[in-house]
């Protein structure tokens, strides 16, 4: 699949006088691995609500399969799943329950619905808490449950909000089993995670959004030679060697490294 | 090395709690949706203040008048009305109180004095307890004017009565929260509410006039509860007894002192850390795909519902999720239960008095048992999105509009309310006083148009003003505003129906009503319809109000 899955023009939305999100322009190819950056507050999370239908732009347009989301909202939502950063669980329904409902929602039968939950409720290690209410589900079961919702119906678009925050590193091996079996499917998937390490591993495209503006967007190597490029002649050093995602990070975000900080700052904590 | 603080003492713990709340209160009302609620928060309270002003008049004279009469056993009614209040306005009706998240306060060095300290002061904030105090208060008042001499006895005795009520409730509240916390125990409350709403209506027919001998004239059991001791301590102080005044007055701490042990103990547990989940530990067993494919029939049977031609498939599953929030949710269940609990003890009322036959009015107590109905199952529908909490999320991503989120839940709530109008038909024929047959089509007639008009304007207010209500915790605060439109609305209702019922049945002949009030009906319906239509956009339009509020 080459076609573009997502298409964002001038993406723009304001909360009073903050401007979270700033005319961004982006697409992504379909079946792309796609890790959306950025730091604390960049507006990764307002991007990816925006583009779900959760959250109205101020401005801009966002296309996905090639439908207006904003006039086709009802056949968009059909192909793309989402995992905000606060997950849309039911607490009081169990595991099994949840699932149901949720495929029930996305349209499907009954026994179809009854099938994927069985199924999805054994990949994710989660057959043995059908009977648990979600509101008792540790945090990684209940990632586990949510990735596991968003793909019931088979969606063509998967959109995550830091998948990977607060999970062990044995549920963050199941989603990302999930993610790359959806991935070898065609399915693009459009991620926000402070993990880099993971980013860097499975996804081929990256965007970094600082402070609401989009500052750098392409594959890993081109975002790599674009560092070298700017940092110059005095670091061809470093660009022998090969810059880790983080060091990416840490060059286009510009931000001051912690460790660089005035020893005299915040004497008190010592 | 840092230097180490000394966690603040109780006192000042609890004022910089103060200023926590206020600060809260004072940066929320940055939003103008926020001075909106607290204008209306202001108006319902003096509307509240009004109807306390009543009794608390009353009882001013009725404490000088009886002193003055020495009538004085007549404070054993006065104090159990105020306790009652104190104790069941709240589960009988609307419950306009905040709440306060301790938990979140146990992340400081928080003395226990001061947890206690705060968890009581916060509950005497509603306006329940504070009509109780106020009540209270009144009572002293006029005993007092009547023998200035007994205000130090007056005001110990009714300030540990006050304490007694505060300490109950709390207790009450705090145990039963831990009783229920476990879903086992919900489920099987559940079936055994269910069980003994049905079986009640035929052992009461048999038993009743022993039941209701015991509990209306049983003397003894209102002298020995609390309120009786308060009233006997009073008594003993008036008549000069001090011997007396101090037995009672120490029995009624003694009663303060039980139940503030009591709560105490439970909030000790919960100061601790206590977690009232239930997650049992993990199965050690490999996962039995037969047993979940069995669970996962049972989470969605195959109903009628979902049959094609009466409603889709995400409506039916709305519907499925909301029967199963209702079992879980012991409030929810006890405001099920509530209304045939008391249609049974008006019942046993009238019969324990020897009326025999209901007479002419009491055919109408049915329809007035099926409006309190209303008034108890229909709290939560201005509010429907509360309990769903961040799942809410859900209905704006999925491939489904408002309108059938909200069908669902309407379809559910109507379902409710027909279930127990229906129980309570059992009741009252079981009893031997079914209404006369247009009295009976002009109720049902009259549910239908209250049950569309309330539940367009309740899906309005749901979007317009939600809530983020805590799954199973009693008096959460809800929307002032939503609760005066909703008040009113319902109020409005009852009013129309009113006048259909006097105009039509003082014309024509009460035959009529239940023709007339179809006819309401169906133009109530031709309303809830195009009300359905509108909630998809308007959900879309209020997107950020109720994910902001729900999603935390």
């Amino acid at each position: 699949m080459s076609q573009l899955a997502i298409i964002i023009e001038n993406l723009t939305r304001r909360f009073g006088r903050l401007v979270a999100v700033d005319q961004v322009n982006l697409s992504v190819e379909g079946g792309q691995f796609f890790g959306f950056l950025g730091p604390n507050g960049a507006g990764k999370s307002t991007t990816i609500k925006m583009l779900t239908g959760l959250l109205a732009p101020s401005a801009g347009r966002i296309e996905l399969l090639g439908r207006d989301l904003e006039r086709d909202s009802i056949e968009v939502k059909a192909q793309i799943g989402v995992v905000p950063e606060v997950m849309p669980l039911f607490d009081q329904l169990t595991g099994s329950e949840y699932l149901n409902f949720v495929g029930r929602m996305y349209g499907l039968g009954r026994r179809t619905a009854y099938q994927r939950t069985v199924e999805l409720l054994e990949f994710m290690n989660l057959a043995d808490r059908t009977k648990t209410l979600v509101g008792e589900y540790s945090h990684g079961m209940k990632k586990k449950l949510a990735l596991a919702a968003a793909v019931i119906h088979t969606p063509k678009i998967l959109f995550l909000d830091e998948p990977f925050e607060g999970v062990d590193a044995i549920a963050s091996g199941t989603l990302k089993a999930m993610l790359q079996r959806m991935a070898q499917g065609g399915v693009t998937i459009f991620l926000t995670s402070h993990v880099l390490e993971i980013v860097e591993r499975l996804f081929s495209h990256v965007a970094i959004i600082n402070r609401g503006r989009l500052v750098a967007h392409g594959s890993l190597d081109e975002l790599r030679a674009g560092v070298i490029a700017s940092a110059g002649a005095d670091q061809t050093a470093t660009s022998n060697e090969k810059l880790t995602l983080e060091q990416i990070f840490l060059a286009i975000v510009g931000e001051r490294n912690a460790a660089r900080r005035s020893e005299e700052e915040l004497a008190w904590l010592r | 090395m840092a230097t180490m603080i000394r966690a603040p003492r109780t006192r000042e713990q609890i004022r910089l709690i103060m200023e926590l709340r206020w600060l809260m209160f004072r940066n929320g009302l940055r939003e103008s949706s926020a001075k909106l609620h607290a204008v209306a928060a202001i108006l319902l309270n003096l509307l509240w203040a009004a109807l306390a002003m009543g009794p608390g008049i009353g009882l001013v004279i009725g404490g000088y008048l009886l002193v003055r009469h020495n009538q004085t056993q007549w404070f054993l009614l006065l104090l159990w009305g105020i306790s009652l209040f104190w104790q069941l306005f709240p589960i009988l009706a609307w419950q306009p109180a905040t709440n306060l998240d301790t938990h979140s306060l146990l992340r400081f060095p928080l003395r226990f004095s001061a947890f206690f300290l705060l968890s009581l002061a916060h509950n005497l904030t509603g306006p329940v307890e504070l009509a109780g105090v106020f009540w209270h208060a009144c009572l002293g008042v006029g005993i007092v004017s009547a023998r200035p001499d007994l205000i130090g006895w007056t005001a110990l005795v009714l300030g540990i009565s006050v304490v007694m009520n505060l300490l109950f409730s709390r207790m009450t509240y705090s145990w039963l929260h831990r009783i229920f916390a476990r879903r086992q125990v919900r489920e099987i409350l559940f079936v055994i509410v269910m069980l003994c709403l049905v079986t009640l209506q035929f052992t009461m027919q048999r038993w009743h006039q022993e039941i209701s001998r015991f509990f209306l004239r049983g003397s003894l059991i209102w002298n020995v509860l609390p309120p009786g001791r308060a009233a006997a301590a009073l008594v003993s102080v008036v008549d000069g007894r001090l011997g007396g005044a101090l037995a009672a007055t120490a029995i009624l701490v003694l009663y303060a002192a039980v139940f503030g042990g009591l709560f105490a103990y439970r909030l000790r547990a919960q100061y601790l850390g206590e977690d009232l989940g239930e997650s049992p530990a993990p199965a050690a067993r490999k996962p039995n795909a037969r047993l979940i494919a069995a669970q996962a029939k049972t989470a969605a049977p195959a109903t009628a519902m979902e049959r094609p031609g009466l409603v889709t498939g995400p409506v039916a599953a709305v519907f499925v999720k909301e029967v199963r929030y209702f079992y879980r949710n012991t409030i929810l269940l006890m405001n099920f239960a509530m209304p045939v609990i008391m249609t049974v003890l008006i019942y046993l009322i009238r019969i324990s008095r020897g009326t025999g036959r209901i007479f002419s009015l009491g055919q109408w107590l049915y329809p007035a048992a099926v409006g309190y109905v209303h008034l108890v199952l229909m709290q939560i529908c201005p509010n429907s999105l509360a309990f769903d909490q961040a799942g809410v999320q859900l209905f704006f991503a999925v491939p489904v509009k408002f309108r059938d989120v909200m069908l669902g839940k309407n379809l559910f709530h109507a379902l409710t309310i027909g279930v127990e109008v229906l129980l309570l038909w059992g009741i009252v024929t079981v009893f031997g006083y079914p209404p006369p047959v247009p009295i009976l089509l002009a109720t049902w007639t009259g549910v239908v148009f209250c049950l569309l008009i309330y539940f367009a304007i309740a899906n309005w207010l749901s979007f317009k003003y939600p809530r983020r209500f805590e799954f199973g915790v009693r008096r959460q605060r809800v929307s002032q505003i939503s609760m005066l439109i909703s008040g009113g609305a319902f109020f409005a209702i009852l009013l129309v129906i009113a006048v259909v019922v006097a105009i039509v049945g003082w014309l024509v002949g009460i035959w009529l009503v239940p023709v007339a009030l179809a006819a309401l009906g169906t133009v109530a319906f031709l309303v809830y319809r195009k009300a359905l239509e509108a909630t998809s956009r308007q959900a879309i339009e209020e997107r950020e109000a109720i994910l902001k509020e729900m999603v935390r």
